[in-house]
């Protein structure tokens, strides 16, 4: 799961930001490998409401897109909702 | 001869017995797992009672009442059975397990249920599960029929968190629906959950971090 978000966020990036696919990429892993192993542990461990969990992780990989491609705020939450959208109901279908 | 013939039933209880008694002996990499079942709805047939016996292979018997969960040997195969008050005397059952087979299987008065009811009695070390509660509810209940289907399943994990899920309806009456799946499978081996839920953010963290950092000091 952990590999098909991080290629599913990588072209939802590479969509918006036309450049340097290989750092979209980089940073595509970075913010996923730095998101997605603490939510599974919130979801399995401290609470499987699934919404809330997926609310906070769009809500930081927000910021880490914001900071790390130094783009505008609204354009950061944009990507982040539609990749997390997708990613989320991508999972919710293989459940 | 008869010397002989004592060695070699010695001997071949030997080997016979380890097979026997490991069938009742944890695999490694298993773990035992409570499982027990509960018939919800038991307090709107007042005018039943209702039994388990579990059959081969040792038998045993339980009146079931409202919020009993009946739990049995794991290799049982319980059937349900309704009984009119009036008709049951716990007595006439018997005391050895030959009286109690012939009154199970012959008493024209019990109503038996079709129900397949299917214990776990392990699971990996690494599922997160503790205990299985299987939910049934009688639909109806008369002199020629018990039907008792499958409600839900509650499982409880070893952080005693439980969640429950719903059966779904089966395709064909006659049969039992399939148990849903709980949400939270194995969980990883120790090592794995310290790389995966710990090592990895913190790697991506610090490389973020040291990004952001980079960018600051090139400015």
């Amino acid at each position: 799961m952990l590999i098909v978000t991080i290629i599913i966020e990588f072209f939802i990036l590479w969509l918006f930001i036309r450049k340097n696919p290989l750092r979209i990429f980089f940073y595509a892993a970075l913010i996923n490998l730095s998101t997605l192993p603490i939510a599974n542990y919130l979801y399995q461990n401290i609470s499987n409401n699934f919404l809330l969990i997926e609310l906070a992780v769009f809500l930081i990989e927000w910021i880490l897109i914001m900071v790390l491609f130094e783009i505008k705020y609204y354009r950061a939450l944009l990507l982040s909702f539609v990749a997390n959208l997708i990613t989320a109901v991508i999972s919710l279908l293989l459940r | 001869m008869m010397k002989k013939l004592i060695i070699f039933l010695g001997l071949a209880l030997t080997f016979l017995i380890p097979s026997i008694v490991s069938a009742d002996i944890i695999e490694p990499g298993m773990k035992e797992i409570d499982y027990c079942f509960q018939v919800e709805n038991i307090k709107d047939y007042p005018e039943y009672v209702f039994l388990s016996y579990f059959q081969e292979p040792v038998g045993g018997h339980q009146v079931i009442n409202q919020g009993d969960c009946v739990s049995f040997y794991k290799f049982s195969n319980p059937t349900i059975y309704a009984v009119k008050k009036g008709d049951f005397n716990e007595n006439e059952i018997g005391s050895s397990d030959e009286e109690e087979k012939n009154y199970f299987q012959n008493n024209k008065k019990l109503i038996a249920s079709g129900l397949s009811i299917n214990s776990i009695g392990s699971v990996k070390e690494s599922d997160p599960r503790q205990k299985i509660v299987d939910v049934y509810k009688i639909e109806s209940v008369d002199s020629a029929s018990l039907k008792i289907s499958p409600l839900k399943v509650i499982y409880t994990y070893t952080d005693g968190t439980s969640e429950e899920k719903i059966y779904p309806s089966p395709p064909n009456i006659t049969e039992t629906p399939k148990r849903p799946e709980p949400s939270r499978k194995t969980s990883l081996p120790y090592w794995f959950s310290i790389i995966w839920y710990i090592v990895l953010p913190l790697i991506a963290l610090v490389i973020i971090i040291a990004i952001l950092i980079y960018r600051r000091t090139k400015k």
